[in-house]
């Protein structure tokens, strides 16, 4: 017995002594005198429970008894603690998965000091804005500190270090002097950079992340001040930035950080890109002392007209000048970073969340329906506690706390699987080229999910909770208990006809999504992807390992690639570009057909070499396809598409016709040699546009600087792969020579549609089955409820058939009301997706259709068992048992 | 008033705990003496029960509202004395204001059906 209790026990027997003292006093007996005072006091051990209750830390003993008895009331209903857990965890499971990813990718903040102040810059241009800037942009805001107190450009990019022969590539950056100034960071070791480290003529100079300095200098302070090969060029590293940073582009790593005026000479080939017109850098900024974002936006909108002329190149055509020099600047937060993802996956996401959101709540309707049968089993034992006095209020929590206790080993095995989804669904988001980026628990995750393991506890408990305590000691005792069972029976239906809303929702939007895809998938490319492999090659990359250097090898590079693919057995066709088709990658230029301007659109190019047409089966409309003798010191000449001859030529013949690039020396006057059949060509989603295709050795070497082999075969790809890498492993050593399928590259431009459609098929069948489980419960324990009604309507001649009508029509009543709620709600939600949909509107009558007549099926399926059950029941048998 | 129900005890547990602070500010008390005085007082109207009694005194020397002390008694017993803390004191000045206010305001209505 504890101090206090004994206190309080002897605070007790202290009030007896007094009671006894003054019956006594009254003339009582003392035997009298205890007995009556014992009576009155009655129960001293409720007494003291209660006052024990009013003692925080025995509140929380008695929670821990609960859950400890939660815990062994599960152990001892092992399948429907199983299925309870498991319906829980698919849809915690799912949610944590999606929430992380959202996390991670939307909601988390770059680890700067204030991130919250950090703001985004963006420019529209012919109201369509964009987060790119070029450098002298950057150059030229950063000086505006009147608007911004600090401002950095930065981009992703890729360096060669170490020794030339065998150099590594590390992922980095490019920043702008500002960068880390506006970041606010403080350097782990050494300095960061600063504005005077990108002037022109700077010192070679480097920070790398902590990370690398970990992994490379073991940490050791003698790395800062060491020379590092950059592209061949020593560069000193200066610093080192914070551990945790790894630059502001969400998903990429970036170790490595030099100015934008290292780039000259590191690589002087891509010097140009400093210059106006180059769009490939984002801008994050910090407000001037004072002012708030909108006070920012306003002044930019007031600045920038007069500098907007940074931002056009001197050999921008007309129109796009003027549209650069009436375009306008715009701030968003900025404390998330930057990522292309964020704006092509924030609606997915979110739809993505919702879906899984409304699989939670059905399954919550499930584990309620569980608890609800269940409750009515454990009627006689919670009818006893209340009978021997213990509260409604003590009995609803020790319910609550066994529901939470179910909620949170769902949770728990949610968690584990939402590590797998989690990765999976990032793996699916990111494609080919790999995000990194760390969707493991953390804080916001597990408080997230916390918060739904608690929220679902609750939703699924609280009704059955109040619905076991709502009979009291006296009906409940009573025996047959029908009115709870009628009142179950409610409550089931109910939660019944929620399920099949709330799938008829599901069913509907995953219809939506697979339709989608199934359209997305249909479309005709107008080129034939199956059976073609591709493989990139960097002549560089292929010089450098053969140790020669120099433009006029770059070409021969090619040839001799082409040469041995060709030949190659099990190989039927060989082409070679500059630039796949539905690659997401692109060049695109405005033309002149015989000197004459033709329309505003710039048309998509091609350097492609013979073969090419041959590889992917587009059909020459006229005219010859390229050779290898079409090369620089040939005549120039191209092929156009038909959609180019429909619209820029419209009378007369094509071929012989003229074809320039404006403002740019080079694709200068170039003869119409062919016309070829249409074509995507960035994209499946895309309209048809007017294409161009000029030889690929016809092009300056400086502008062959990585091209795709696309190789057709007969046979399996896969042998065709292995065949395609020997080879060429064998004729350029040192190369990675890596094949990828059309397949799938074709199959990636829609990848965002093929994960929405997988994902919401996925959660629509989940949802389904678990309605058909409630709906199969539910209509079982009515028809074991019923047992005896069936049997007097047997022997008042009822047939089989009708009672398998009557049980089965129970049922599709509750699946007909959820279709009432369901579909409205269904009609309302799809809107709001109807820009993710492709080729169908979001009223889609076939899919509407199909997802009624699937529900209804597998209401039927779900009735049926306990229908046939019913029309077995053996009228005597069944009135016997009454 | 009969004892109260054990139904009725939460509408009733802000009136006792009134009662309790309104007692023992005439002076520490231990419970035994807390009830006869409410009993005595109340021309043997209310009677408290040890049932409710002993939890509210808790739950009040929980809140604050009562210091306790173990001390004799003049019968040489040893016993739990319970007095009124400060924030105590506050709250039955806010508490039987409140109770006035309520008391009269029923009355006037009670009048006006009459």
């Amino acid at each position: 017995m504890s101090d206090r209790d004994e206190k309080l026990d002897k605070e007790l027997r202290f009030h007896l002594a007094q009671q006894i003292d003054a019956y006594v006093a009254e003339g009582m007996t003392r035997e009298e005198a205890e007995r009556r005072a014992n009576l009155e006091f009655g129960g001293v051990e409720q007494v003291k429970e209660e006052c024990r209750e009013s003692r925080s830390w025995y509140a929380a003993a008695a929670v821990l008894r609960d859950l400890g008895y939660g815990l062994r009331l599960l152990r001892r209903n092992p399948a429907f603690s199983a299925v309870a857990v498991l319906s829980i965890a698919l849809g915690i499971g799912a949610n944590t998965a999606i929430f992380s990813v959202i996390e991670a990718l939307l909601l988390r903040s770059l680890p700067v000091p204030h991130p919250e102040h950090l703001l985004q810059l963006q420019m529209v241009v012919n109201g369509r804005s964009s987060d790119s800037f070029s450098y002298p942009m950057i150059q030229a805001l950063s000086e505006r500190k009147d608007v911004f107190a600090s401002l950095g450009g930065f981009s992703g990019n890729t360096y060669s270090v170490g020794p030339v022969d065998v150099p590594v590539r590390v992922p980095g950056s490019l920043v702008s002097g500002g960068f880390f100034a506006a970041l606010e960071l403080q350097p782990a070791a050494g300095r960061l950079l600063v504005p005077e480290d990108d002037l022109p003529g700077a010192a070679l100079v480097a920070v790398i992340s902590d990370r690398y300095w970990e992994r490379n200098y073991r940490r050791d302070p003698s790395a800062i001040g060491s020379a590092l090969l950059v592209e061949g060029q020593p560069t000193t590293i200066v610093g080192v930035t914070p551990a945790g940073f790894t630059g502001a582009n969400v998903g990429e790593i970036s170790d490595l950080a030099m100015t934008f005026q290292a780039l000259p000479r590191l690589e002087p080939r891509r010097a140009g890109l400093l210059q106006a017109g180059n769009h490939f850098n984002r801008i994050l900024a910090r407000p001037a002392p004072g002012l708030s974002p909108k006070e920012v936006g306003a002044r930019l909108h007031v600045a920038w007209p007069s500098m907007a002329s940074v931002a056009v190149s001197p050999t921008a055509p007309p129109e796009r000048r003027q549209a650069l020099l009436q375009s306008t600047l715009d701030v968003q937060p900025g404390g998330t970073g930057w990522t292309p993802l964020r704006s092509q996956y924030q609606t997915p996401l979110y739809a993505l969340m919702s879906i899984t959101g409304l699989v939670l709540l059905v399954a919550c309707a499930n584990v309620a329906n569980l608890l609800l049968a269940r409750s009515s089993a454990r009627r006689r034992e919670i009818a006893i506690r209340l009978a021997i006095g213990a509260s409604r209020g003590r009995i609803v929590r020790q319910l609550l706390i066994e529901s939470l206790v179910l909620a949170g080993l769902g949770a728990a095995l949610g968690v584990a699987l939402a590590r797998f989804g989690s990765e999976l669904l990032l793996r699916l988001v990111s494609g080919p080229q790999a995000i990194r980026l760390d969707v493991g628990l953390n804080g916001q995750v597990l408080a997230f999910t916390l918060g739904l393991t608690v929220l679902t506890g609750l939703l699924f408990g609280l009704a059955p909770a109040f619905q076991a305590t709502a009979a009291g000691p006296g009906e409940a005792l009573k025996g047959s208990g029908r009115v709870v069972a009628g009142a179950r029976g409610g409550m089931t239906s109910v939660l019944v006809a929620l399920q099949t809303a709330l799938s008829v929702v599901l069913l509907i939007a995953a219809g939506l999504f697979v339709r989608t895809m199934r359209n997305l998938q249909a479309i005709d490319p107008g080129f034939r992807h199956e059976g073609v492999l591709m493989l990139d090659l960097d002549p560089r990359q292929a010089l450098r390992a053969t140790g020669s250097q120099g433009d006029a090898r770059v070409a021969g590079v090619f040839r001799e690639g082409l040469e041995a693919l060709t030949q190659l057995s099990g190989v039927t066709a060989v082409g070679l570009s500059n630039n796949t088709p539905v690659s997401g990658g692109f060049w695109s230029q405005q033309v002149l057909v015989n000197g004459q301007r033709v329309g505003e659109e710039e048309a998509p190019f091609f350097a492609i070499s013979p073969g090419f047409f041959a590889a992917l089966r587009m059909r020459l409309a006229a005219g010859r396809d390229f050779t290898l003798r079409d090369d620089e010191r040939a005549p120039a000449v191209v092929i156009v598409n038909e959609e180019f001859v429909r619209r820029f030529i419209p009378a007369g013949r094509a071929l012989g016709q003229r074809v320039s690039v404006a403002s740019s020396r080079y694709c200068q006057d170039m003869e119409i040699v062919g016309v070829v059949s249409n074509a995507a060509h960035y994209s499946l989603r895309e309209p048809l546009r007017p294409s161009v295709f000029v030889p690929f050795f016809q092009q300056a070497p400086d502008r062959m600087a990585f091209a795709t082999f696309e190789i057709r075969g007969k046979g399996s790809l896969g042998a065709l792969a292995s065949a395609v890498e020997t080879a060429m492993r064998r004729k350029l050593p040192g190369v990675p020579a890596k094949t990828r399928s059309f397949t799938a590259q074709v199959e990636n431009s829609i990848r965002r549609e093929i994960l929405m459609a997988q994902l919401a098929g996925f959660f629509g069948v989940l949802a389904l089955a678990l309605g058909a489980i409630g709906l199969y419960g539910l209509l079982s324990y009515k028809v074991m409820q019923r047992t005896s009604e069936i049997g007097i309507r047997m022997a008042l001649g009822a047939r089989r058939t009708q009672v398998v009508r009557m049980v089965l029509s129970g049922g599709l009543r509750l699946v007909g009301i959820g279709l009432a709620i369901g579909l409205p709600a269904a009609l309302w939600a799809s809107r709001l997706v109807a820009g993710m949909l492709y080729g169908l509107s979001p009223t889609d009558a076939p899919t509407i259709a199909a997802a009624v007549i699937v529900l209804a099926a597998t209401g039927i399926a779900a009735g049926f068992v306990p229908a046939r059950r019913a029309s077995r029941v053996e009228p005597m048998a069944a009135l016997r048992s009454e | 008033m009969p004892v109260p129900p054990n139904s009725k005890a939460e509408l009733l547990q802000g009136t006792l705990d009134l009662l309790i602070l309104k007692t023992v500010a005439l002076g520490p008390a231990h419970g035994y003496s807390i009830a006869q005085r409410i009993q005595q007082i109340s021309g043997d109207v209310l009677q408290v029960r040890q049932g409710s009694l002993y939890p509210a005194l808790h739950r009040l020397e929980k809140r604050g509202l009562l210091d306790a002390e173990w001390g004799e008694t003049e019968t040489g017993r040893e016993a739990k004395f319970y007095k009124l803390s400060r924030r105590g004191k506050a709250q039955l000045e806010r508490e039987t204001a409140g109770w006035d206010q309520m008391a009269r305001a029923i009355y006037a209505v009670l009048r006006t059906v009459e």
